[in-house]
């Protein structure tokens, strides 16, 4: 991967000043896991601990999640550009107060999806021993020989023509952003090429996929921007959706999921991440946004202070065919 | 021991799939999982283990129990829900899953209850078992059982991947009777073949890296109830259900009555100890409502609570939770960690 080693020195000395300075209680960032390909969340009190703070190719948590639980512990956490966007939008929402919340954005270039990598694949992936950047190349060594694949083609779906690398206001930042793409829609083309299968197409794609939903409700415990102290999915008397686990109730359950993320949703793309059955959930959650950029000339998490389009009234709005 | 080469071995696919239901690994679009198939074409081979388990087949995610109708003078009409008597097979299941099998079958089958809808999907499934010959770094199932990858427990046959064909060991009567009433399939396997048997099984047995200490498990755990370290380790857990969903062993299920006017039907479905609402009861209490709890009670149920009432753990050690858990979790490290834990301290 590329090496983080200078960020993660940097990460470690910033996080033990907050905590020893009392600044904050607590940070939330990523460390170590069991694999070379993963990481996981993790939670520091104690100056003394900051060494278990990582920072590399495989940090891809969406932290902001975290905070909520702690709305009145002050609180510094960890962000990629895709994260910062749903701290703004957090605290437009009023999730979280300005005061207790303290941001440090570290860039990165680009989280690696090595398991939907063909030449790697989800079983290969645990079985990584090392891996290194080398320019353009990823280098790859497994147990039983090398690789190496392009850097490009080692890069998770969603970090392709990323877009979160600018114009963002963090209260610390690590690292420099990378070049943005030249084309500001290219991160979009993927749902348009899916847009141009007809209907019924995409009913049958969204029907095979969903018979494959076993309803874990990943995809909702796992997405910052849910936060209802009381999910409408857990409404017993009477159910909004039955448990009975069946295509078409699983295809609702994630249209309505999907819905409460209009003007809302940054994809930063962990809801389709933690789907256990792998489905296209960004084809959902990347259609809205672009759906709402192309309407409203918005897109949510740019800041923490505009309120969104959706949320707002103006009595100079054109109201079309309502006069 | 026999032997049947991959053209029987399509051969007698293609039989079995004309008057059974047969279900095998299938390679889709985006994983594999288990499928009903027709020919011994469809079976996957390259992969480690399916993202869920064989537990749909004899144990449905969602499955209705009976009819109901309200009549008007205030009687109930019931009509059962009769299981299809075809019996079915299941090619290729991985030996922890099977295992798996019979250690949550004590739940459904037991002396004084008979869950037949359970019972009965479980005995109309003949279950041929493929040994494992290339484990995960995330499989530990050598740790659960010793002969891990090539454990036959609850398998008709078992199947051994050797030249141009299988090597096959009946386990169960009916798969005795199974190979003898298709004896046209099978020949008899070399006089070598025991002993290459032992030899891809020690192969295997040297490829596991994984290893969970199951040595008083359940008493490390019982003592450590109240420890702070379930409060620490469970930070990340993000209480969905993916983990219990993918287990082999998970087996808990909620009952509810799905209806529309006066009928309607009870049904029972998959539930999770880890979400917040399996332990809410009317009137609002929840013993469980935080996170910590729920996530020291999946660990102390697996390898403290089941074992004191089954004397087996309720873990096969197939990885899956480790695999799938959207912020990589590692049960093995859950366990070990533990163990640092409470040592580090008693070493004070």
């Amino acid at each position: 991967m590329s090496s983080y080693q200078k960020e993660t020195t940097q990460l470690r000395k910033l996080a033990a000043e907050l905590l020893t300075s009392g600044q904050v209680e607590q940070v939330i960032g990523y460390t170590t896991a069991d694999f070379v390909t993963r990481t996981r969340p993790v939670i520091i009190r104690d100056p003394q601990m900051v060494d278990q703070l990582i920072l590399n190719s495989f940090c891809c948590y969406n932290l902001s999640s975290y905070l909520a639980r702690y709305p009145r512990a002050k609180t510094a956490v960890v962000l990629k550009g895709c994260d910062l966007k749903t701290v703004n939008l957090l605290l437009l929402e009023k999730q979280l107060k300005r005061e207790n919340v303290v941001t440090i954005l570290c860039y990165d270039d680009g989280i690696l999806d090595l398991g939907a990598c063909a030449q790697v694949g989800r079983d290969r992936e645990l079985e990584l021993a090392a891996c290194q950047r080398d320019g353009e190349l990823l280098k790859l060594t497994f147990a039983d020989g090398k690789l190496d694949l392009a850097w490009a083609d080692a890069l998770a779906a969603k970090c392709v023509n990323c877009s979160c690398q600018a114009n963002l206001k963090a209260d610390y930042t690590i690292g420099e952003p990378a070049t943005k793409p030249s084309d500001p829609d290219a991160e979009y083309r993927f749902v348009l090429e899916f847009e141009q299968m007809s209907a019924d197409a995409r009913q049958a794609f969204w029907e095979r996929h969903f018979s494959r939903c076993v309803r874990c409700y990943a995809c909702r415990n796992v997405c910052p921007i849910c936060y209802c102290s009381k999910c409408v999915f857990e409404q017993t008397a009477p159910e909004v959706v039955s448990t009975f686990v069946d295509t078409p109730d699983n295809m609702f359950y994630q249209m309505i999921r999907v819905q409460h993320g209009i003007g809302r949703c940054t994809d930063c793309g962990e809801c389709e991440r933690a789907c256990p059955q792998q489905l296209p959930l960004r084809l959902l959650t990347k259609a809205l946004e672009r759906q709402i950029k192309q309407d409203l000339g918005y897109k949510p998490g740019q800041d923490d202070s505009t309120l969104p389009p959706l949320a707002t009234f103006d009595p100079e709005d054109d109201n079309g065919p309502f006069g | 021991m026999k032997f049947i080469t991959d053209e029987k071995f399509a051969q007698l696919v293609a039989k079995l799939a004309r008057k059974r239901v047969v279900w095998a690994p299938v390679t889709g679009e985006k994983d594999t999982s288990w499928q009903q198939i027709a020919s011994a074409q469809e079976i996957a081979t390259e992969f480690v283990n399916t993202a869920g388990s064989i537990k749909p087949l004899f144990f449905p995610q969602s499955e209705t129990l009976f009819h109901f109708k309200n009549n008007l003078d205030g009687t109930v009409d019931l009509e059962d829900i009769p299981l299809p008597v075809r019996k079915s097979v299941a090619i290729f299941a991985r030996p922890c899953d099977v295992r798996a099998m019979n250690i949550i079958g004590g739940v459904f089958d037991q002396d004084k209850y008979r869950d037949h809808r359970f019972a009965d999907r479980r005995e109309r499934l003949f279950i041929i078992t493929l040994a494992c010959q290339h484990p995960s770094s995330s499989c530990f199932c050598t740790s659960m059982t010793p002969d891990g990858p090539f454990c036959t427990a609850g398998s008709d046959l078992q199947f051994v991947r050797g030249d141009g064909g299988y090597l096959v060991t009946p386990v169960s009567e009916w798969g005795q009777k199974f190979v003898q009433s298709k004896a046209a399939f099978f020949s008899d396997a070399k006089a070598d073949a025991e002993p290459q048997v032992e030899k891809l099984k020690a192969q295997s047995l040297a490829k596991f890296r994984s290893k969970l200490d199951t040595n008083e498990v359940a008493e490390l755990m019982a003592k450590n109830f109240g420890h702070k370290y379930w409060e620490e380790k469970s930070f990340a857990c993000i209480s969905c259900g993916t983990c219990t969903y993918v287990c082999p062993t998970c087996h808990c299920f909620d009952i509810r009555d799905g209806k529309r006017g006066g009928k309607g039907g009870r049904y029972r479905t998959w539930d999770a100890c880890m979400f917040p609402e399996f332990t809410k009861m009317a009137g609002g209490h929840n013993p469980r409502a935080a996170s910590a709890s729920r996530f020291r009670q999946r660990f102390m149920h697996k390898f403290s609570y089941f074992p004191q009432n089954s004397n087996q753990i309720a873990c096969v050690g197939c990885g899956r939770c480790t695999r799938a858990c959207p912020v990589a979790y590692n049960v093995t490290e859950i366990i070990s960690d533990l163990k640092k834990s409470v040592s580090g301290e008693s070493n004070e």
